[in-house]
């Protein structure tokens, strides 16, 4: 998994590349503009590590682009804050980090909130997998609904346990198919003999 | 040496690249007062020195941050000379540390 990490001190940046290295691949940014322009490029990092206080936009500002942009909204944040007032961690929250970690750091409990921050977002991912799955199931019922097994000889149909029907019952049981009796303009003109060609009837219809 | 300790060195040496940075941008921030470059780097020292472990330093510069965003430049002077001295003692023992040049 591709992780950003936007931190403008290069001691704090070297810790989390060697405690994100080799098990992540990681875009690193020194400033929030940096980070903002690594977001923006083709299949962009899932997970980002934002310090909350760097030259060009700070963490909860860049947080706030990260939302408001359809690329990047499904991002998981975790702010870096060295600041630990209860303001400051939800005035972070708010501005849309999914969590926050205090500076300075333990190092194990980084490492435990990324992984957190892996699970949602696999989680995540196999949810919209299987919505689309159950979308296209849904799509095949509504086509499956209107097939209709139909014997060619006595016109009768086969319910869902093997039963034969009159096509008639079946008409009558399933009216959200739609109108389900019409007389055709053959027969309301008296005729019972067999129906004559379609294009017959096409003409008979505009008339 | 295994990992952690090559990480710990590796970051030692950061640091003693890094601090006379943020001294000198505090230095400027007081000469040319400006409290927002004085906050900005005590906010970077502060951080760095917490994660180091050196609690009676790092108290210091969280002073010269709170400082810088009150804009109290004067009341910075004082502050500013003791976590200069108390500092030049932990770089002597981590120069030591890693080996390096003082």
């Amino acid at each position: 998994m591709k992780i950003l990490i936007a931190e403008d001190d290069a001691l704090f940046r070297r810790t989390l590349e060697e405690l994100l290295l080799p098990a992540y691949e990681l875009q690193v940014a020194a400033h929030g503009d940096e980070a903002w322009a690594l977001l923006q490029c083709p299949d962009p990092p899932k997970l980002a590590i934002l310090d909350g206080v760097m030259p060009g936009f700070s963490g909860p500002q860049l947080c706030r682009k990260i939302r408001s942009s359809a690329e990047t909204s499904a991002t998981y944040i975790i702010l870096l804050t060295s600041r630990n007032t209860v303001a400051d961690i939800v005035s972070g929250l708010h501005s849309g980090a999914d969590d926050y970690v205090i500076k300075p750091f333990d190092p194990e409990e980084l490492r435990a909130r990324v992984r957190v921050g892996e699970r949602v977002l696999n989680l995540q991912s196999s949810l919209s997998t299987e919505l689309v799955a159950l979308e296209n199931a849904l799509v095949n019922e509504h086509v499956l609904q209107h097939l209709l097994p139909v014997c060619p000889s006595c016109k009768g149909h086969r319910d869902n346990v093997e039963y034969w029907h009159e096509v008639q019952d079946y008409l009558s049981t399933h009216r959200e198919a739609g109108d389900y009796q019409q007389i055709c303009l053959h027969c309301q003109n008296g005729n019972s003999s067999k129906h004559t060609a379609p294009a017959e009837v096409l003409m008979e219809l505009h008339r | 040496m295994d990992g952690d300790e090559k990480l710990l060195l590796e970051i030692l040496q950061i640091f003693l690249q890094e601090y006379p940075k943020q001294i000198a941008q505090m230095d400027r921030g007081l000469a040319e007062l400006k409290p927002d470059l004085l906050e900005q780097a005590a906010h970077s020292l502060k951080g760095e020195l917490g994660f180091l472990g050196v609690p009676e330093i790092e108290h210091l510069a969280r002073q010269l941050e709170e400082i810088g965003r009150r804009r109290q430049l004067t009341a910075a002077v004082d502050v500013l000379a003791s976590l200069k001295e108390q500092l030049s003692g932990f770089v002597e023992i981590i120069r030591n540390d890693v080996g390096a040049e003082p």
